[in-house]
């Protein structure tokens, strides 16, 4: 039986260049797991790897319903399969389960007909939906991006003021769409 | 002793008959390399040195060889006149050559001495050896530090072995050796008269023995006692010290420990609150290991949750009817698919009536009509069987992805009570809370702890003698050292109980020493000349030791003046012999404060004037001490690094020094277009001298023709 989950796990997603700056600015380089935690800490860094940073900015778009287009895609080589998978030196547990709710998140949102998908019976019939997936992905992704870009622009040390500020930052965003002047 | 001629007879390079009449003063013989310089130390050698090596077809000479004929022979010999006191010796060492085709023979050496009365002018033949009457005029000892080959054997000799048998030869330690034979002959036949008395005695002299061997013993054993009682006691004062002091400090002690605990809670404290605040500050980890991301996630689950069930639904639908449509095709084919009429014969009748080709209902022959029509209805019948087969359920849906959602569905376990925003605002209020508290804490005991910390160090200060870890075991040290001592305290009190016992032994076994010894005081008595004797003998030890010490002082005061004479103008510094070990005599250079002086601070020829003028000082006083008889120095002239003033002052030096020397050097000669040496005149007739003397090969000669070489002898002023 083919997993749709699988498939999909096994792609790498992007963002948009233009957020390159951010990530450079809010995460540690690497990806991997090791010291990461420590790293972070000690180079003022607000996330241990690149994928933390991004599912931060997927769910803050998520919840914000900010999406925006692809556009001139990079990405930081790291297949979703394999986000959250390392136990950390620091003592950090492993997160994999937020794989879960990134892709309950993107079938409840895609339109894509899954009737007419369980009949498909063409392999290219289920890449084409799973990419309708990643592009959904990247687009929450790059509109969470551009609010923490707002928000730098508008005060560079928002993020590393206080050890607290990502997660008020996340707060906000879940109550963005009923005020819209918090974010 | 004079060398005053020495003859060399178709010796080696010398052909014929060659004679150097010599000035007892400064001789000098000039010659190049080749023309027989060394020829003439090897003649003395071979005369005078008994143990000389040479092989005799290396002796004679190969131009006198080249002349003789075949069986002809001709003698070879050195003759050496010297005079030593009021006698003149003749000493002549010989043999013959006879010439042989293949190969020269030899006849046996002959040995000859002459004597001669300088008084009377009386001559006798002298009976002795040639190394007999050596020893006499020329001993081996002033061969050693008289003749030197070239110039590094003078700088050898000086040290080492052979000069510190010199010393002993002819300092006035040698008279002390021979009180030294006497007093050790003395003390031999003492010895053996007292062994031999107490052979007699044996018994007597056995007890004694036997006394003392065991005063031996116990006064060993009281000499460990006491040692252990003083060193037992030493220690048992020093935990005294140290248990007054603690029973002193018991109040500090308590203090201290007060201060210690109070300084440990306040770290524990301290530690855990740092370690809660590094946890409480990872609000960001826990967005994701506590997932606080789903704070907005309720609406998506069940948007999720609902999308999942109306697909399932829909898909439920899509199923049911695709199965419904699929049932009705295939019930009408079913219907419709019975391709024999009623009354129709079956499939195997109509294929018998084929095979057979008789019809079974008429039983005639089949046209070829009816053969055609059921072949038809055969294939018809065949065709509508195939698609009753192939009727069979399509797979309406290839893949299974709802169900897939469905199970994610079911086995997320979300709790919205934990990432409700109200429950993460509260986590994030009490976490910065906590924060602060615990870094209002962590300062305040840190003030606490550096407060304590100064309390200790004024409370160590009391105590100066006591280590904080003594003071933290005090009790405990207490004990310790209380163990310790009254451990001591027994052993000391066994150990004198023992010492008394021992004490008294020894006082018992020297009472019956003193009995048995009145018994036998004559015994005693040969005891004490023995020991009379061998302190004889140790003074005589120390008398040689001083005279040694005293001779090597004389020779380097003698060789530092020689030094001074030879280096004129230039800071010399002073030359010290000293005994290196029993058996060598080596030198070191002082300067004028005696601190020792760098071999760096001289220059090439201030070194090599160094063993140069120990070397005369050893022939000064070695002469003044062997009954004031002088010895002739025959030595290769070590001014190769003189400058022209300096070699001219070493010559004079030498000179002045009144004593026979030859010097023989290349120095001095030139050399013409031909090779053809010659003296340099203006040069050496600077230098001061006795007598000089010019060797060199006749010319023409060939090098590698030994039957060419001639060495001839020219005196010259």
């Amino acid at each position: 039986m083919k997993y749709l989950k699988s498939i999909w796990a096994e792609r790498t997603p992007g963002y948009n260049d233009e957020y390159q700056p951010i990530f450079s600015k809010l995460a540690n380089k690497s990806n991997e797991g090791g010291d990461n935690d420590e790293k972070a800490l000690e180079t003022g860094k607000i996330f241990a790897t690149q994928y933390e940073m991004y599912i931060y900015a997927f769910f803050t778009g998520l919840y914000t319903n900010e999406q925006q287009g692809t556009n001139n895609k990079v990405t930081f080589g790291h297949k979703i399969s394999e986000w959250g998978k390392k136990n950390r030196k620091s003592g950090r547990e492993s997160f994999i389960e937020i794989q879960d709710f990134i892709f309950i998140s993107l079938i409840m949102k895609t339109d894509i007909d899954f009737i007419k998908l369980e009949q498909a019976s063409d392999e290219n019939e289920i890449k084409k939906a799973v990419t309708l997936l990643i592009d959904l992905m990247e687009s929450y992704a790059n509109g969470g991006l551009r609010l923490l870009k707002d928000k730098c622009d508008s005060n560079e040390n928002y993020f590393i003021s206080s050890m607290e500020a990502p997660l008020n930052f996340l707060l906000l965003s879940t109550t963005s769409t009923t005020n819209e002047n918090k974010l | 002793m004079i060398i005053n001629k020495l003859t060399l007879n178709n010796f080696m390079c010398y052909y014929g008959n060659k004679t150097f009449e010599f000035s007892d003063g400064l001789n000098i013989i000039l010659g190049h390399n080749g023309d027989g310089k060394s020829t003439i130390f090897t003649a003395f050698n071979w005369i005078f040195d008994q143990y000389s090596d040479l092989e005799l077809a290396e002796v004679f000479s190969k131009k006198r060889y080249s002349e003789v004929l075949d069986k002809e022979n001709f003698d070879v010999y050195i003759e050496c006149i010297i005079t030593q006191y009021e006698e003149e010796y003749k000493i002549l060492k010989s043999f013959t050559v006879t010439k042989n085709d293949e190969s020269p023979r030899f006849s046996r050496i002959k040995e000859e001495i002459w004597i001669k009365d300088l008084n009377t002018g009386e001559k006798n033949l002298d009976n002795r050896t040639i190394s007999k009457l050596t020893q006499q005029v020329f001993p081996e000892a002033f061969r050693n530090f008289s003749m030197f080959e070239t110039e590094t054997d003078a700088l050898k000799i000086v040290e080492g072995e052979k000069l510190a048998e010199l010393v002993k030869n002819f300092s006035n330690a040698k008279y002390y050796e021979k009180l030294d034979e006497v007093v050790e002959s003395f003390s031999e036949r003492a010895d053996k008269q007292f062994r031999r008395e107490s052979k007699a005695d044996k018994a007597s002299i056995d007890a004694i023995e036997d006394i003392d061997n065991k005063i031996v013993v116990v006064k060993r054993e009281i000499k460990k006692l006491e040692n252990s009682i003083a060193e037992d006691e030493k220690g048992r004062d020093y935990y005294s010290d140290k248990i007054s002091d603690l029973v002193k400090n018991f109040t500090i002690s308590e203090d201290y420990k007060k201060i210690e605990e109070n300084i440990k809670n306040l770290n524990t404290e301290i530690e855990k609150a740092r370690y809660e605040n590094k946890a409480r500050n990872r609000f960001t980890d826990k967005i994701f290991d506590d997932f606080y991301l789903l704070i907005g996630f309720d609406k998506i689950i069940s948007g999720f949750s609902d999308k999942i069930n109306l697909l399932r639904q829909e898909k439920n639908k899509v199923d049911n009817e695709e199965r419904d449509k699929y049932a009705q095709e295939k019930l009408q084919l079913k219907n419709g698919s019975t391709p024999f009429p009623p009354g129709f014969p079956s499939l195997e009748i109509l294929e018998e009536i084929l095979n057979d080709n008789i019809c079974k209902i008429c039983n005639s022959n089949l046209e070829a009509s009816s053969k055609e029509y059921i072949n038809k209805s055969i294939a018809l019948f065949k065709e509508s069987k195939k698609k009753e087969k192939e009727m069979e359920m399509p797979i309406i849906f290839p893949n299974n992805f709802i169900d897939e959602f469905q199970i994610i569905n079911r086995s997320i376990q979300l709790k919205p009570e934990k990432y409700s925003e109200n429950r993460i605002k509260e986590e994030i209020e009490f976490g910065i809370q906590r924060i602060s508290g615990n870094n209002s804490k962590i300062a305040k005991n840190l003030k606490s702890i550096s407060e304590l910390e100064t309390e200790k160090k004024e409370l160590m200060a009391k105590i100066p003698n006591i280590s904080e870890e003594e003071l933290k075991n005090i009790s405990h040290n207490h004990d310790r050292y209380s163990i310790e001592k009254d451990t001591l305290v027994t052993k000391i009190a066994e150990n004198k109980i023992k010492l008394d016992g021992k004490n008294g032994h020894l006082q018992e076994l020297q009472k019956t020493r003193t009995k048995t010894l009145s018994q036998y005081k004559e015994s005693d008595f040969k005891k004490a000349t023995v020991e009379v004797l061998t302190l004889l003998s140790e003074i005589a030890k120390t008398v040689k030791e001083e005279q040694y010490t005293i001779f090597l002082k004389l020779l380097s005061e003698r060789a530092t003046i020689y030094l001074k004479m030879i280096n004129v103008g230039e800071i010399t510094g002073k030359i010290e012999l000293y005994k290196k070990n029993e058996k060598e005599v080596a030198y070191k250079s002082l300067n004028e404060d005696d601190s020792i002086r760098s071999a760096l601070e001289d220059s090439g020829a201030l070194q090599i004037s160094k063993p140069l003028s120990i070397l005369f000082a050893i022939a000064d006083l070695a002469s003044e001490t062997a009954d004031n008889e002088n010895y002739p120095m025959i030595f290769d002239a070590p001014t190769g690094r003189y400058s022209p003033d300096r070699e001219k002052e070493f010559f004079k030096v030498l000179k002045a020094t009144k004593k026979q020397r030859i010097v023989v050097t290349l120095r001095f000669l030139g050399a013409d277009e031909t090779n053809t040496p010659f003296v340099n005149k203006d040069y050496f007739q600077n230098i001061e001298k006795d007598k000089a003397f010019f060797i060199k090969r006749e010319r023409p000669f060939d090098k590698d023709r030994p039957e060419t070489i001639n060495t001839e002898i020219e005196i010259i002023n």
